[in-house]
């Protein structure tokens, strides 16, 4: 059963322009969410982890992570390997955005434990369509696994 | 129930303990314009932006973003009633003001 949280996405994007256009395309959807990004691959598994800079805070369990394939330092391939290989964050559903990504790297992703692929377009307009319906479907429409969301159920109430 | 505010720029933002739950409400309003915006977060999450992560919050009411820049943190917000606004805060004056929220579970 979905409870009344706000859904939160993490996305892992080092590209400030990319990281601005998927800013300006949740702000202006119909979606009600909160949006964390992390700049690395270090800063993603520090905050869901709760290791590092961030040891300090509770760690966080968004309702989905949305990664580049080719964020520094690790990449998206490595970012998921451990993600997946951790208890606590295993479940956490990960969609991997790339321009450019090979069918043998696509494969791979999937091997590792992706959920969804998807390439990103490169019209704003197109992609701001991309994003919403991605942040609609798993942040909305998807219901994560009640262990995934019991360290966040802390995390948002309705206003 | 806690509050600490921060103003610059013409930009008032308050953020305090819901004594509800241990979330923050954050209450942005900018000077001369009517309306607020009203935001819930965890402190957790709000206190991740002073280590340098982005974090944006959109509702009814408008949304919020802060965005690390260098040694300070750069709040935008626009309401639905006031327009957009914006200031720079340093992080680690964030961080220390926002500390004495923190809730007392943790």
């Amino acid at each position: 059963m979905r409870d009344d949280r706000r859904p939160t996405i993490l996305l892992v994007e080092d590209n400030p322009d990319e990281e601005s256009m998927v800013m300006r395309a949740i702000r202006r959807s119909p979606i009600t969410c909160q949006l964390l990004v992390a700049h690395s691959t270090d800063e993603a598994l520090g905050i869901l982890h709760g290791q590092g800079e961030f040891a300090s805070l509770h760690p966080v369990h968004p309702d989905v992570i949305v990664t580049d394939l080719r964020v520094a330092p690790l990449g998206g391939a490595d970012l998921i390997s451990a993600v997946r290989n951790d208890d606590r964050t295993r479940l956490i559903p990960i969609v991997v955005l790339s321009g450019a990504a090979t069918n043998r790297e696509i494969e791979e992703l999937y091997r590792r434990g992706a959920n969804s692929f998807l390439d990103k377009p490169l019209d704003f307009e197109d992609f701001a369509t991309t994003i919403t319906r991605t942040a609609r479907y798993w942040a909305t429409l998807n219901t994560t696994a009640a262990a995934a969301r019991q360290s966040s159920a802390r995390a948002f109430y309705p206003l | 129930m806690k509050s600490v505010e921060f103003c610059q720029d013409g930009l008032s933002m308050r953020v305090s303990q819901d004594d509800r739950s241990d979330q923050l409400l954050l209450s942005l309003d900018r000077e001369g314009s009517p309306g607020e915006a009203r935001f819930r977060c965890s402190f957790d999450d709000l206190l991740a932006t002073s280590l340098g992560l982005t974090f944006q919050v959109v509702n009814d009411t408008g949304h919020i973003m802060i965005v690390p820049e260098g040694p300070q943190i750069k709040i935008q917000f626009t309401s639905t009633a006031a327009g957009s606004s914006g200031c720079l805060l340093g992080r680690s004056e964030f961080a220390e003001k926002l500390a004495v929220l923190r809730p007392e579970s943790v």
